[in-house]
């Protein structure tokens, strides 16, 4: 699935765009990103409700392309910004990590 | 409010599109004969920006959305579209920045404006305002993949020497743990840059980044150098902290002495040590306390360089 089309099902606003057209083959969720760095794959979209810095350069390191930080947490402009450097998309939605979870998974993703 | 800042080198390559690279082709085109009446659905077909009126493959004029409506407005009946359309107006060269383009619509504020040949007055294509940022975005997108895949020669390969050996050095200092990870980024860039296996160079940058988050948390710091040779790459992360006394126990998953403001980075649940571990062939750690700790990590090159 397509990160535009995702954002569409999280109703979801687009704080850095990255590599909007780049496909998302599965989630992983976690706000501890020590199991980011040992679980988390490429070509995954991350779901998390921690906005800091650490969350941008964890996902640089394993190669995920996309955040969505849940809860209507909004990042500080430093993330933004090292989002945008590292070409990373940061999507931000209203829904609860579970809500979007469940949305995900019964459009069809897998973990 | 969080507002979307765009880069420099993003600015810059909007400024390198060429209008021939966003502008869409896919324009019905009309003659001078067509009739007025029959453009309703053209208009649609065209996203509403302008219709071009071709002789040949010239243009030779246009009907704007606005030229349509104020003919629908008219008395004139049912014309032929030479009747109607504008002679005199604004067009684009393939070659021109996009930023010219949407000074352009801006200025005269229609919807889209044709696209010509320079001399021959050849009708290429529509620039419209719909399509133009998704046609930017499409653009951007393709530079940034051909750039992250951009492959490099492995010098290594060149090098004909039984032990050819780089070295690599880098510092972590003092700094608050948010800017955790530069480091590990760098080292990330660089071994791309030499042509490294994709999948050596995502084991390496991870546990690079695990160490350099301890080395922040803990131990004020220190130094990482990786050794590169044909078959392994060897990284030593040292620091002159304040060491770990019971080594066996800080390697326990699970097992952590962070405090609380490391655990609200995502860190310090007890796994960096093991997450280092599992990311190498060979891994040791040497610690005393009071002079600081030594980890050690070999990753065999697996597969070739690229």
């Amino acid at each position: 699935m397509k990160i535009k089309e995702l954002c569409q099902i999280l109703n979801a606003k687009i704080l850095s765009s990255g590599h909007l057209s780049r496909e998302i083959k599965s989630i992983y969720v976690s706000d501890l990103m020590s199991d980011v760095l040992t679980f988390g794959r490429e070509a995954q979209l991350l779901i998390t409700s921690l906005t800091n810095q650490q969350t941008i350069r964890t996902v640089e390191m394993v190669e995920i392309p996309a955040i969505c930080y849940t809860n209507g947490k909004y990042p500080e402009k430093k993330t933004i910004e090292l989002a945008n450097t590292k070409r990373v998309t940061i999507l931000v939605t209203d829904f609860s990590t579970f809500q979007v979870t469940g949305k995900l998974f019964a459009a069809g993703l897998q973990g | 409010m969080n507002q979307i800042r765009i880069s420099q080198s993003v600015i810059e390559r909007i400024y390198e599109i060429r209008v021939e690279k966003i502008m869409r082709t896919d324009v019905t085109r009309v003659t001078p004969e067509t009739k007025m009446s029959e453009l309703k659905y053209v208009i649609k077909e065209n996203n509403y920006a302008c219709i071009p009126v071709l002789t040949g493959e010239k243009l030779v004029g246009q009907i704007s959305i606005e030229g349509y409506v104020d003919w629908l407005t008219s008395e004139m009946g049912d014309v032929p579209v030479s009747e109607i359309m504008d002679i005199d107006f604004k067009t684009l060269h393939p070659d021109e920045p996009v930023i010219t383009a949407v000074k352009e619509l801006e200025l005269i504020g229609l919807r889209g404006l044709p696209v010509v040949e320079n001399e021959s007055n050849k009708f290429l294509g529509v620039i419209c305002r719909c399509t133009m940022m998704e046609g930017v975005l499409a653009v951007l997108d393709l530079d940034d993949e051909k750039e992250s895949k951009k492959e490099y020669n492995c010098i290594l390969n060149n090098i004909e020497s039984v032990s050819a050996l780089l070295t690599l050095n880098y510092i972590v200092e003092q700094k608050s743990l948010e800017y955790g990870g530069e480091i590990s980024s760098s080292i990330r860039t660089d071994l791309y840059k030499l042509g490294l296996p994709g999948n050596l160079v995502r084991k390496t940058a991870i546990a690079a980044y695990e160490a350099e988050i301890n080395l922040l948390a803990y131990a004020g710091g220190g130094t990482v150098t990786i050794t590169l040779s044909s078959e392994l790459l060897n990284m030593e992360i040292e620091d002159h902290g304040p060491g770990i006394p019971d080594v066996e126990k800080a390697m326990e998953p699970g097992y952590s002495t962070a405090p609380d403001w490391v655990r609200e980075l995502g860190f310090g649940a007890g796994m960096g040590l093991q997450n280092i571990k599992n990311c190498s062939d060979n891994f040791t750690i040497k610690s005393t306390v009071g002079e600081g700790t030594v980890l050690i990590v070999d990753i065999n090159m697996e597969g070739k360089c690229t």
